[in-house]
């Protein structure tokens, strides 16, 4: 059993690591522009680093071959200041399982024991199913203790024409974040623990694609359904703009009377708010989680699950991710993320 | 009027998810009635209008309780922060921080009749304070004060704050202790939060600022990118809001151009063709008017 | 109105997911569909000893009558109707057990590091797990509410049987005593299955390594027989085994449950609710073994068992609607629960009245009329035939009719249709007349009645840009599709326009207008529409053929001749389709996009039965087309169907050219480009 502490840091990384060494520093490549702010953040602090794990998708690879960039390889090597003793893992976007099956390898070869070691994690452009998968790994299998966790906001995601995202219409091509459905399924290891005679309860983090709210409620059908909003957002007006997005899920009044917020930007917010919830109902419900919102709220939900293990998480898996979904760059935010076992 | 049936839809779930349901559709045709063509064409203006409209920021109640619970807990964060810097684990760092609790005293910042004081009521509630931490009086003040917390639910111009730093009250606190003194608001504009970070020593605690580009007519502003558009909005809005509430007012108090507003009131800071209902003008968020002697400050 | 009484105005159709009901939710808002229930005389008794296959796409009310069937509800409805549940079960002859299989949970029944057998023990172990503690709780809930009573001996004797069954060797079984300490056991089972769920995909080679393993069918019929033995009350009695949402099964998974239906013991049987084209296979687990139809079940397809039914269709959702309106006290204190009153139903001719001149028309002079855009087709047909002028002047006053203007349109359409005008003047006459005895009566009466719908969607589309109504309890009905869903969703939204709009005043009103109910049904269809892309794999897909099919049933709709009147579905023979289209066109069936009805022959009398598919009418509005099933457009070739699906923008626009060349298409009325951003969504 474990518990999961920790707090949020704006901007700057706190003491502990500057002026240190971090040990292990793993990311991935993306067409977004915010992609390298943390590695950028972290070198200008002097930080040393001293290897690198750098999931290189092949689908973004693909992307940027299409935008006619020579060599997209070189490019994030050179981003990435990458050096022969850094490891890049040729990956795709849309299979955690094989994506850590390689981290594996890589981690067994190089380090004999990763419990103490300093592990910053950039999960800014990571997709969620390899975020959860990753940390559990580290902190179930690896028995990890403390890891770093950076995240940069986008400035904005792709332009939200007020009406299409009230439409709910079909999106122009780069006005989108995920295109079609394989499955809605449980993310792997998080498949929590049900008691056969309870209800089930259903939390959402509300994202903008409402849709697939829609979809999980419909693939779960839960007896209780949680909505939570990113409340405060990134952006003031956002707080509406998921909300509007969802109307279908929430126009049922059942569902909208049961609206809850967590900070957008604050897992350790978004896991007490979870906490809530779960003490609230956990004796009569099966709880599931559907981390729709900010990927710092499903590292909040991450965490959640990881504390209680009967949680699941359910997730909405898309035919397709769009590589470029945000637009420039903003805040920069570290989460330190302790384990007390 | 708004012919669109899309925006009409839009209007209406905006109505239905965010403004609490407080509208029918008379009444948003009321307001949209209010801009009857006196600077441009009617059609032009009521397209301005619905912008505003549709940018305007309304926090109900429940995300103003939130804000409450949002406030604290980034209050809560940078104290444990402080603790952590000194060398004590997360857990410690909470444990201290609920010790420290205790020799902390949480007010408000204004009249008691005013908003401040009305947020301190849910802020309390929301975070499940007892009434111990909460200054009934001023000489409530004990030597074993760590901390003074004043609250307010919105920043404007600052003026409230730094008048409030400048009192006798605050003056007395900062001579005669080594009290730390925490400014904590629901919301606030960047101007009024630089204006406050600048001349005074209060910390600043506040969920959600509200950047340059937030301010309707500013050169950032999101709201009216295009320089054009943006020059004949403003006109209109200077227009009516002179009309309404006189010069300084006439775009929020001091210029403030904000566009937003919580369920239990309007800051005057927001451009008052949304709020005024002077000269027969229908409001869609009517301020709750404060009855001030002459000279008083607004926000 | 202050903003307290405007709160209390709440939208009585806000909430109407059944599967996200709870036993009360059912209970309140239960409406027994007789429909249904009256299948006994053709072998489908939804109590009796064979199972049945409940199928029918989502909202049509599967979910809600199985959990209605659940021991849970009908024990609540009994004691709700009862001083206690004393003699429940003299009253009831069958208990039944719900159990809902939840996709995502299944879906993890398999992964590539653990070979498949073990995934199909895990599951046979789990169902058993799953009906196991289902039992359980049935019993306690019956204990519960007094409507059982078994002392603990019995009690004692079902838990050491039940655990005989499980594994005779189990340590301690005597001890265990009680059916709650029973229930542990099979909980820590279960979690044993969960665990290796969860650490099977960080581990290379995972064993299941937890013993015992329950052999299939042991608890469900071991216990069932149990029962019977154990507690009188359940002599002569059926355990229904309720399984929802059976298309969430994976192909193994549903092939172990076929096993258990094929060889069901009684007291036991199913009643399995899934999707059209829900059931992946057939097959067992036992080489050349299936489930066949009647001799192992029996199947109610629900959406054509309540469209075959429209009146009791039209009831059974007017029930539905009052008992939601009465949940609302506002509406019921003012006796406003008829939801065909707040509706109505309204007349295609004072619609077409409407379109033409906005009010019944008074003034008889010709002159008046000459203008009306479809009286000038009218004479541009006479003049095409090189009558004078002259000539039209006198032809004219004999073909229209002020009064109803689809009477008018019936005349240009017999124009059109190169009858001479004295042959319509004729025909016209005698009609106007009544002459009914007369076979000119029957024959325009035929041809006015058929076409009446048709003609006024070619009216309003001579009017642009003015549009189609769809308003009225009947249209309503139509739109539904048989999927009682709809009709709340349709009801949703137009009152949550409605009240908006209105507020107060529509209480006064008792009727939503027609406006108001349009822009609800067209807001509706319009998330339909939207939404289509997100079925899982073939989403795009289906959105794509359904754009293109909008467009051209649309374009059939603007046929100056009318060869086919109301084009809303199309026939292919499914057999020379590709595999890809065919698992498309299945999918669009199982999420009810497209509906399939029953085979029909060909236009050629050598051609085979062909199939039938017709787009759900909830998407009339969208693509303003009729709501009934009256025309088709001709047979698909295989390749039409696949640029329709597959093509480019280009080629579907050629084909859709193409198939819409058949018809007359006036290209003044409606570019079929314009009609392809129909299929964008813009």
């Amino acid at each position: 059993m474990i518990k999961v502490e920790g707090f949020v840091e704006k901007g700057k990384v706190l003491g502990e690591y500057v002026n240190s060494t971090v040990d292990l520093f793993i990311t991935g490549i993306s067409l977004e522009e915010r992609c390298p702010k943390g590695w950028q953040m972290l070198k200008e602090k002097n930080i040393k680093i001293k290897n690198k794990v750098i999931f290189y998708f092949k689908e973004v690879i693909k992307g940027f071959n299409q935008k006619s960039i020579e060599n997209p390889q070189k490019y994030f090597d050179k981003l990435f200041d990458n050096s022969p003793r850094d490891c890049k893992l040729d990956v795709s976007l849309y299979d955690e399982i094989t994506g850590l099956m390689e981290l594996e390898k890589y981690l067994n070869d190089s380090f004999s024991e990763l419990k103490d070691k300093k592990v910053v994690i950039d999960f800014s452009i990571m997709i969620k199913p390899y975020i959860f998968i990753l940390l559990k790994y580290l902190l179930y299998v690896r028995n990890m203790e403390k890891i770093y966790l950076l995240y940069t906001e986008p400035a904005s995601y792709h332009k939200l024409r007020l009406k299409k995202v009230l439409k709910n219409n079909n999106q122009e091509d780069s006005e989108y974040f995920t295109k079609g459905t394989v499955k809605i399924g449980e993310v792997p290891t998080y498949s929590g623990e049900q008691e056969l005679t309870k209800k089930s309860a259903l939390i959402v983090l509300l994202g903008f694609e409402g849709e697939r709210a829609v979809q999980v409620l419909n693939a779960v059908s839960p007896d209780l359904t949680i909505p939570v909003n990113g409340f405060p957002a990134y952006r003031p007006e956002f707080k509406d703009r998921s909300i509007l997005s969802n109307e279908e899920l929430l126009k049922d009044s059942e569902i909208m009377k049961e609206l809850m917020y967590a900070p957008a930007n604050d897992p350790f917010e978004t896991k007490n708010t979870l906490e809530e919830i779960y003490l609230k109902y956990y004796e009569n419900y099966n709880i599931s989680v559907s981390p729709l919102g900010t990927k710092p709220m499903a590292i909040g939900s991450c965490l959640f699950a990881l504390e209680h293990s009967s949680v699941r998480i359910i997730y909405p898996y898309p035919l397709e991710y769009n590589i470029k979904s945000s637009k420039g760059f903003g805040e920069i935010w570290n989460y330190t993320v302790s384990i007390l076992r | 009027m708004i012919r669109d049936k899309d925006t009409e839809n839009i209007i209406m779930n905006y109505n239905l998810y965010v403004w609490e349901n407080r509208f029918s559709q008379r009444n948003i045709k009321a307001w949209f009635n209010n801009f009857k063509g006196e600077v441009s064409n009617a059609d032009e203006e009521q397209e301005i209008a619905l912008k505003l409209l549709l940018n305007f920021i309304y926090y109900n109640e429940r995300e103003v309780k939130y804000l409450c619970k949002s406030a604290y807990s980034i209050f809560q964060n940078e104290i444990i922060k402080e603790f952590i810097l000194e060398g004590h684990s997360i857990d410690e760092a909470k444990s201290l921080f609920n010790e420290y609790l205790k020799r902390y005293k949480f007010s408000h910042i204004g009249r008691p009749s005013e908003s401040g004081c009305f947020i301190l009521y849910y802020f309390r509630q929301i975070n499940g304070l007892p009434l111990s931490f909460f200054l009934e009086r001023w000489d409530d003040i004990k030597e074993n004060t760590e901390s003074l917390i004043l609250m307010d639910d919105f920043l404007g111009t600052g003026d409230t704050a730094v008048l409030f730093w400048e009192s006798s009250i605050i003056q007395n606190i900062i001579k005669n202790s080594q009290i730390k003194l925490y400014y904590m608001v629901l919301s606030a504009l960047e101007i009024g939060f630089n204006k406050v970070k600048a001349n005074t020593n209060f910390k600043i605690i506040c969920p959600q600022i509200f950047g340059e580009e937030y301010r309707v007519f500013s050169n950032s502003s999101f709201i009216f990118p295009q320089e054009e558009k943006k020059e004949s909005a403003k006109k209109v809005c200077e227009f009516y809001g002179n009309n309404l509430e006189g010069g300084e007012c006439a775009l929020g108090y001091k210029g403030s151009e904000a566009l937003l507003g919580f369920h239990h009131n309007i800051p005057n800071n927001t451009l008052p063709v949304i709020w005024s209902d002077k000269k027969g003008w229908f409001p869609l968020f009517p301020r709750e008017n404060k009855i001030y002697k002459m000279g008083d400050i607004n926000e | 109105m202050n903003k307290d009484q405007k709160m209390d105005l709440i939208n009585p159709f806000a909430s109407f997911n059944a599967s996200l009901m709870n036993d009360d939710e059912i209970m309140k808002y239960w409406v027994q569909p007789q429909i249904l229930f009256e299948r006994q005389a053709i072998g489908v008794d939804l109590t009796g000893n064979i199972p049945v296959i409940l199928m029918g796409g989502r909202g049509t009310g599967k979910t809600t009558l199985l959990k209605f069937m659940s021991n849970e509800v009908q024990v609540k409805k009994y004691l709700s109707e009862h001083k206690d549940g004393r003699n429940f079960f003299k009253d009831t002859p069958y208990i039944g057990v719900y159990y809902r299989f939840d996709g995502p949970s299944l879906s993890s029944f398999t992964d590539r590091h653990a070979e498949e057998v073990i995934w199909e023990t895990l599951f046979k172990h789990y169902f058993e797990i799953v009906i196991g503690q289902k039992y359980i709780a049935m019993l306690l809930n019956l204990k519960k509410n007094k409507c059982l009573n078994f002392n603990s001996k019995s009690e004692k004797n079902i838990v050491y049987k039940a655990m005989m069954f499980i594994d005779t060797d189990y340590p301690q079984k005597e001890e265990i005593c009680t059916l709650e300490n029973f229930s542990k056991i099979l909980q820590s089972m279960a979690d044993k299955i969960f665990q290796f769920i969860n650490e099977a995909p960080l581990q290379k080679e995972p064993e299941f390594r937890s013993r015992p393993i329950i052999p299939p069918g042991k608890l469900i019929f071991g216990m069932a027989e149990l029962f019977i033995e154990e507690i009188p009350e359940f002599q002569r009695k059926n355990i229904v085994i309720l399984l929802d949402e059976y298309e969430n099964l994976l192909l193994q998974q549903q092939k172990i449950v076929n096993t258990l239906i094929k060889h069901v013991k009684q007291p036991v049987t199913f009643r399995i609710g899934a999707r059209i084209n829900g059931f992946r296979t057939y097959d067992t687990l036992n080489e050349g073994e299936f489930l066949m139809e009647d001799a192992d079940y029996r199947k109610i397809l629900f959406e054509d068992i309540l469209l075959s039914h429209t009146e009791k269709y039209k009831n059974l959702l007017k029930e539905i609607a009052r008992k939601r309106l009465e949940s609302i006290n506002m509406f019921n204190e003012n006796n406003l629960t008829d939801i065909e009153e707040w509706l109505g139903n309204f007349d295609p001719v004072n619609e077409a009245l409407e379109v033409v001149s906005g009010r019944k028309v008074q003034n008889h002079h010709i002159n008046k009329y000459k203008n009306q855009k479809h009286i000038q087709e009218i004479i541009k047909e006479l003049k095409k035939r090189n009558i004078s002028d002259v000539e039209i002047d006198k032809l004219l006053p004999q073909l229209i009719y002020p009064k109803n203007t689809l009477i008018e349109m019936l005349n240009l359409l017999l124009l059109r249709r190169k009858y001479s005008p004295k042959e319509i003047i004729n025909l016209f006459n005698s009609y106007i007349a009544r002459k009914k005895n007369e076979s000119k009566f029957e024959i325009y009466k035929d041809l006015y009645e058929k076409n009446k719908l048709a003609l006024l969607f070619q009216l309003i589309s001579l009017y642009s840009p003015k549009k189609k109504m769809y308003a009225g309890f009947d249209v309503f009905s139509m739109l539904t599709s048989g999927i009682i869903r709809n009709f709340l969703e349709l009801c949703y939204q137009c009152f949550n326009i409605a009240l908006f709009y209105e507020g107060e005043e529509l209480l006064k009103k008792r009727r939503i207008s027609q406006k108001y109910q349009t822009e609800g049904a067209e807001t509706r269809a319009e998330k339909f529409y939207n939404v289509i892309d997100i079925i899982p794999k073939y989403g795009n897909n289906i959105k794509s053929l359904v754009g293109s099919l909008g467009a051209v049933f649309n374009a059939c709709h603007m046929d100056s001749r009318l060869r086919e009147p109301e084009v809303t579905y199309f026939c292919v023979d499914k057999s020379l389709l590709s595999e890809d289209v065919r698992k498309i066109l299945n999918t669009a069936v199982q999420w009810s996009v497209l509906q399939q009805k029953k085979s029909m022959k060909s236009k050629s009398p050598t051609e085979l039965l062909l199939d039938v598919y017709a787009l759900n009418h909830i998407l009339a509005p969208y693509f303003c087309i009729s709501y009934r099933l009256r025309g088709r457009i001709p047979a698909f070739s295989k390749r039409d169907i696949e640029t329709l699906i597959f093509g480019n923008d280009d080629e579907k626009r050629k084909t859709i050219r193409r198939l819409g060349r058949w018809l007359d298409i006036d290209k003044r009325q409606l570019s079929l480009f314009d009609l392809i951003e129909v299929e964008k969504g813009d």
